[in-house]
């Protein structure tokens, strides 16, 4: 015998109601097929990375890429990069049941993703003195909301895709998965930002590269995913 | 509090379980079982742009919507338009069903998604006691004595009520559970929580039907593994 089975206890109020089809509705409006909303959604990506690609090719690499160590280029560009990839896959997956994965996978990720960006920014030491070394600095704030705008700038126009692709994609959890698809394209704005902007202040790093990750999630699980969910 | 964490550390289903309890709707479980059916087939082709296959969807998915947004809350003119709504949105939402999929928590979905814009708007007023027993076929009504057939539609006023005063959240846990045939998982993720507070809010929905049946002196078919597990809650 099953577990729950003595929920069967309790009668069904509406047994023996009539469970005849009502008229078959007809849709006037065409709705995309799966080969077209697939073929969009490949779309979207292809423009939203020549976006990205573009912009940096425009604005050009930071002028002290060589000369970064390591570790330093792994955690705070290949890491953000690798995690955005991975989070923008896993907020679409079908899971199981082709409502996504659980809600406490994509949640965690949402709020890991961005996270781990913040942490890299603020614990890892700087290569070098920044030059804006303080809050006082008159360069700082300038600095830091130039960033901020062109970090938010570089997420938005991928989120305003994602939002006309995946109209009604997630009938379940929508407002964690397009969070996540916001995080994760924060991510990859945040990792294209610190593979132009060469101020390894992190303070810095914090509110100019940081903060539009939290914003682009935040876009996404609260605007997004009133066009996302079914 | 012993009983819900043993509660809670069920691996629950319900599908396989034997009839039992008057009234009581036998739940499907093919959402969970590996091989699709007739209407997944049928959902597959409508996906990929057969048009045809819209119709088999209907039929097999139509009722069962309308009967779970009934056992929301909805009165039937209201359900009846829900589903409408629902097979719009499952309309426009086909290019995103997932290939080698069961519709059913799918459309389960979008249904409930359906019912909660219904519920928040302003302007509409839900009907919260929106089953009328008297107008209702109550199974073992067949060849039932007046008696039997009087405590039927009694016990069925009496959980459609409750139902009705439960909330929410409690109500969609408990009805996916028991009447929808979803597994635990299956109406965790529709709901979008975890098992584990799908369970409790379940069980929080079920005590409560469960103290007014009893309150009735409705006769329940496990009553004595209930007596025992009471018993071992207090």
């Amino acid at each position: 015998m099953d577990d729950l089975s003595f929920l069967k206890d309790i009668p069904d109020p509406v047994a023996g109601a009539p469970g005849a089809a009502g008229p078959v509705p007809r849709f006037a409006a065409p709705s995309p097929v799966r080969a077209q909303a697939r073929r969009r959604r490949l779309a979207a990506l292809g423009i939203s990375l020549g976006w990205l690609c573009t912009h940096l090719a425009v604005y050009g690499i930071r002028t002290d890429f060589a000369r970064l160590p390591v570790e330093y280029v792994a955690l705070q560009i290949a890491l953000p990069a690798l995690i955005g990839v991975a989070s923008l896959l896993l907020a679409v997956a079908p899971g199981k049941l082709g409502l996504g994965l659980t809600v406490s996978v994509i949640g965690g990720l949402a709020v890991l993703g961005p996270l781990s960006f913040w942490l890299c920014a603020a614990l890892l030491n700087t290569p070098y003195p920044a030059l804006d070394a303080g809050l006082q600095s008159s360069a700082f704030w300038p600095g830091a909301l130039v960033c901020l705008d062109i970090t938010l700038a570089w997420a938005a126009a991928p989120l305003l895709l994602a939002a006309l692709v995946l109209r009604r994609a997630f009938p379940a959890g929508a407002g964690w998965r397009s969070g996540l698809i916001g995080a994760a394209l924060g991510l990859l704005s945040g990792a294209a930002i610190n593979l132009h902007c060469s101020n390894v202040n992190q303070g810095h790093m914090l509110l100019g590269h940081g903060v539009p990750i939290a914003v682009a999630a935040l876009v996404g699980g609260l605007v997004v995913s009133r066009w996302a969910r079914a | 509090m012993f009983f819900i964490l043993a509660f809670l550390s069920r691996p629950a289903q319900i599908g396989t379980a034997g009839q039992s309890g008057a009234g009581a709707a036998e739940p499907r479980q093919e959402a969970d079982s590996g091989a699709l059916g007739s209407v997944d087939l049928a959902m597959e082709r409508y996906a990929d742009g057969d048009e045809s296959a819209f119709p088999v969807i209907f039929a097999e998915l139509g009722p069962r919507l309308r009967l779970f947004l009934q056992r929301m809350g909805c009165a039937a003119d209201v359900a009846e338009d829900l589903v409408q709504e629902t097979f719009l949105r499952v309309h426009h939402a086909r290019g995103s069903f997932a290939r080698g999929k069961h519709v059913a928590p799918w459309a389960y979905s979008i249904a409930r998604n359906c019912f909660i814009s219904h519920a928040r708007s302003a302007k509409t007023k839900m009907s919260r006691a929106s089953v009328d027993a008297d107008q209702v076929e109550l199974p073992g009504a067949h060849g039932a004595s007046g008696e039997e057939e009087s405590i039927a539609r009694q016990s069925a006023r009496v959980v459609s009520e409750v139902l009705a005063s439960l909330t929410p959240a409690r109500r969609e846990a408990f009805v996916l559970l028991r009447y929808e045939g979803m597994s635990v998982a299956a109406a965790a993720q529709i709901v979008g929580i975890s098992e584990g507070a799908l369970k409790i809010r379940a069980f929080h929905a079920y005590e409560a039907l469960r103290a007014a049946l009893a309150k009735m002196e409705v006769p329940l078919a496990s009553g004595a593994e209930r007596g025992n597990r009471s018993s071992a809650a207090t």
